[in-house]
């Protein structure tokens, strides 16, 4: 419902001042593509296209240009600058999820989503995920919300919502 | 980048993508290859049948006669005397009568008896030399000289027969005096002679009195034409001509007719057969009749390039619904990052046209190759060449936007499953 998937059916989800529920689903999907950035528990990308491409085409979706230097920027934070002309295919799990934060953080939100975020990442890789969403969150001064139940993971935050 | 990335789509996947262009050319080349050949075959038959109203010649099928005397393609009905001929060349309803006699050829290049008026009915000037005057003196249409590397003043021997390798005429050689221009018709595969050279190799009694009167009268034939081409001079060339002639020896194949009076189309035929032993058919006639006969030929092929046609849609189809289960993530994922339902729409859209665009593009190409080879066999049996360069707008803008109606068809119900998909519970199911 925050990232805007699905509409209250009463009340109100704002973000950064704009009320999703106001949004129609044009709007919507603008809003989401500009404001929001999600990481899924399993990463999913356009097959078809490399991993450069996949960061050129979320940039795109979201506000119209492709972007490739920030691409390339984010890609050589994350240590990846040498797949980007791969298919996400030929990665590993640990790689997809660092290639889904930099998709993320691609067009500057305001807002990351991450679902479970570690959870099919072995030790050093969820290690190397939470660094990278701390240091590219508050680089980039987006507000970071995680699910999760992975210890590794919770140690790391201070300020958690236990449910 | 909706485009790049529906480009990509197609790359990604290329034992669907090359099973829906290997279908989609197949009909397109087909298709087009029959548009073209009917198109230009019609085109070749009516330009020929100009200016010839009807054709007389030996009882027999009027077909054959039309196919033997204007086209050149089947053996003639059979010879008529020409005095029973001029009968009719000089009745007042014709305007102009060209008489046609067969016998030889030369290296299966039939030799064709005839005045000077044939050649200037199809249109064909000389490219070099001059108009055949005496006896064994002939004009080569350019496709044969351009075949067999013929030049003005080059001799030869003819056979006999209308096929290569007949009994050859060693005694008679024929001289070439000049070369045609090329007209795109049939005379351009025919070597042009007078009617008494065909007769005198033929075996006439007084071999010598023949070439000695012909000599004089086509050098008066020639003059008259410097003068005038008015039919009417023609007319009375071929009357003198044959005066000349001793009837029962002389021999015509067919005479092509061009009346005055159209009434006589509807007239000769009964009026001929019942009186004479000749007959006469009317080119366009039979030509319709042969179209007729191919038509149904031509239209099986049709149907069946529209079934292929049909068969590469559905593959199309097939191909994108399949794949919808394992991109259903993907265009989650284009929809979190921003993607509108109309940019999925158009994605799907975009890969089923750029198939139909590059399918169509190989289509046109193969089925212009196919036509070029067509047309080389047709050229050396049938003497019938094909423009593979020809572009009919019409027909394959039609045949166009056909395939692109196709795709779009083949595109709509995977793209609307795509437009209405819903993404929190495709990723609450990953």
């Amino acid at each position: 419902m925050l990232g805007g998937l699905l509409r209250p059916s009463s009340g109100s989800v704002s973000i950064a001042g704009t009320a999703l529920e106001s949004l129609s689903e044009r709007q919507l999907d603008a809003f989401r593509g500009r404001q929001i950035g999600m990481i899924l528990q399993e990463s999913h990308f356009v097959a078809a296209l490399s991993v450069l491409e996949n960061l050129q085409l979320a940039s795109w979706l979201a506000t119209g240009n492709q972007n490739s230097d920030r691409a390339l920027q984010l890609l050589a934070e994350l240590d990846l600058r040498d797949h980007a002309a791969k298919y996400t295919s030929q990665l590993s799990i640990g790689q997809k999820q660092r290639i889904s934060i930099a998709r993320a953080l691609i067009t500057s939100p305001s807002l990351v989503l991450a679902d479970e975020p570690t959870s099919s990442l072995d030790d050093e890789n969820a290690a190397i995920v939470t660094q990278l969403l701390k240091k590219l969150s508050q680089e980039y001064g987006a507000a970071l919300i995680i699910v999760t139940h992975d210890q590794r993971l919770k140690e790391q935050f201070t300020n958690s919502v236990v449910l | 980048m909706i485009a790049k990335t529906a480009l990509k789509n197609i790359r990604y996947r290329p034992l669907n993508t090359a099973l829906s262009l290997v279908l989609l050319t197949a009909s397109v080349a087909i298709i087009s290859l029959l548009l073209l050949l009917q198109n230009q075959f019609e085109k070749k038959f009516s330009d020929n049948i100009d200016g010839i109203d009807l054709v007389l010649g030996a009882k027999g099928s009027p077909l054959q006669l039309i196919l033997s005397s204007v086209y050149q393609m089947d053996a003639p009905t059979g010879n008529i005397p020409l005095d029973s001929a001029q009968v009719w060349m000089k009745n007042p309803f014709v305007q102009s009568a060209i008489p046609l006699s067969f016998g030889d050829n030369y290296r299966g290049f039939k030799i064709v008896g005839t005045t000077p008026e044939y050649s200037q009915k199809y249109g064909a000037t000389l490219l070099s030399g001059t108009m055949f005057q005496k006896d064994f003196e002939v004009v080569v249409g350019n496709a044969i000289a351009e075949k067999l590397g013929l030049k003005v003043g080059q001799k030869f021997l003819g056979s006999h027969g209308d096929v290569e390798g007949g009994e050859v005429h060693e005694d008679h050689p024929y001289v070439i005096t000049g070369i045609l221009k090329p007209t795109g018709k049939v005379i351009d595969n025919l070597i042009l002679s007078n009617l008494s050279s065909v007769w005198a190799v033929h075996g006439s009694h007084d071999h010598s009195e023949e070439v000695t009167d012909d000599h004089v009268h086509s050098e008066a034939c020639n003059h008259e034409h410097e003068h005038s081409d008015a039919h009417d001079h023609n007319h009375s060339d071929q009357s003198s001509e044959t005066a000349h002639a001793q009837p029962e020896t002389r021999e015509i194949t067919a005479v092509l007719l061009k009346m005055r009076n159209k009434m006589a189309l509807v007239t000769w035929p009964r009026l001929i057969a019942a009186n004479t032993n000749m007959q006469v058919a009317s080119p366009a006639v039979e030509v319709n009749r042969l179209f007729t006969l191919f038509g149904v030929g031509i239209q099986a092929l049709q149907y069946l390039a529209y079934g292929i046609m049909l068969i590469s849609g559905i593959s199309i189809f097939i191909a994108l619904y399949n794949t919808l289960k394992e991109r259903k993530y993907e265009f989650a994922l284009m929809r979190i990052s921003g993607a509108g339902r109309f940019h999925l729409l158009k994605l799907i859209v975009f890969e089923s046209l750029f198939l139909c665009v590059i399918g169509f593009v190989f289509g046109i190409i193969s089925g212009r190759i196919a036509l070029y080879v067509i047309s080389g066999i047709a050229s050396d049996e049938y003497k019938m060449t094909f423009s593979p360069l020809e572009v009919l707008w019409e027909e394959e803008g039609l045949l166009f936007l056909l395939t692109i109606f196709t795709g779009f068809i083949a595109a709509l119900v995977p793209a609307i499953k795509a437009y209405s998909l819903n993404i929190s519970k495709t990723l609450a199911n990953a």
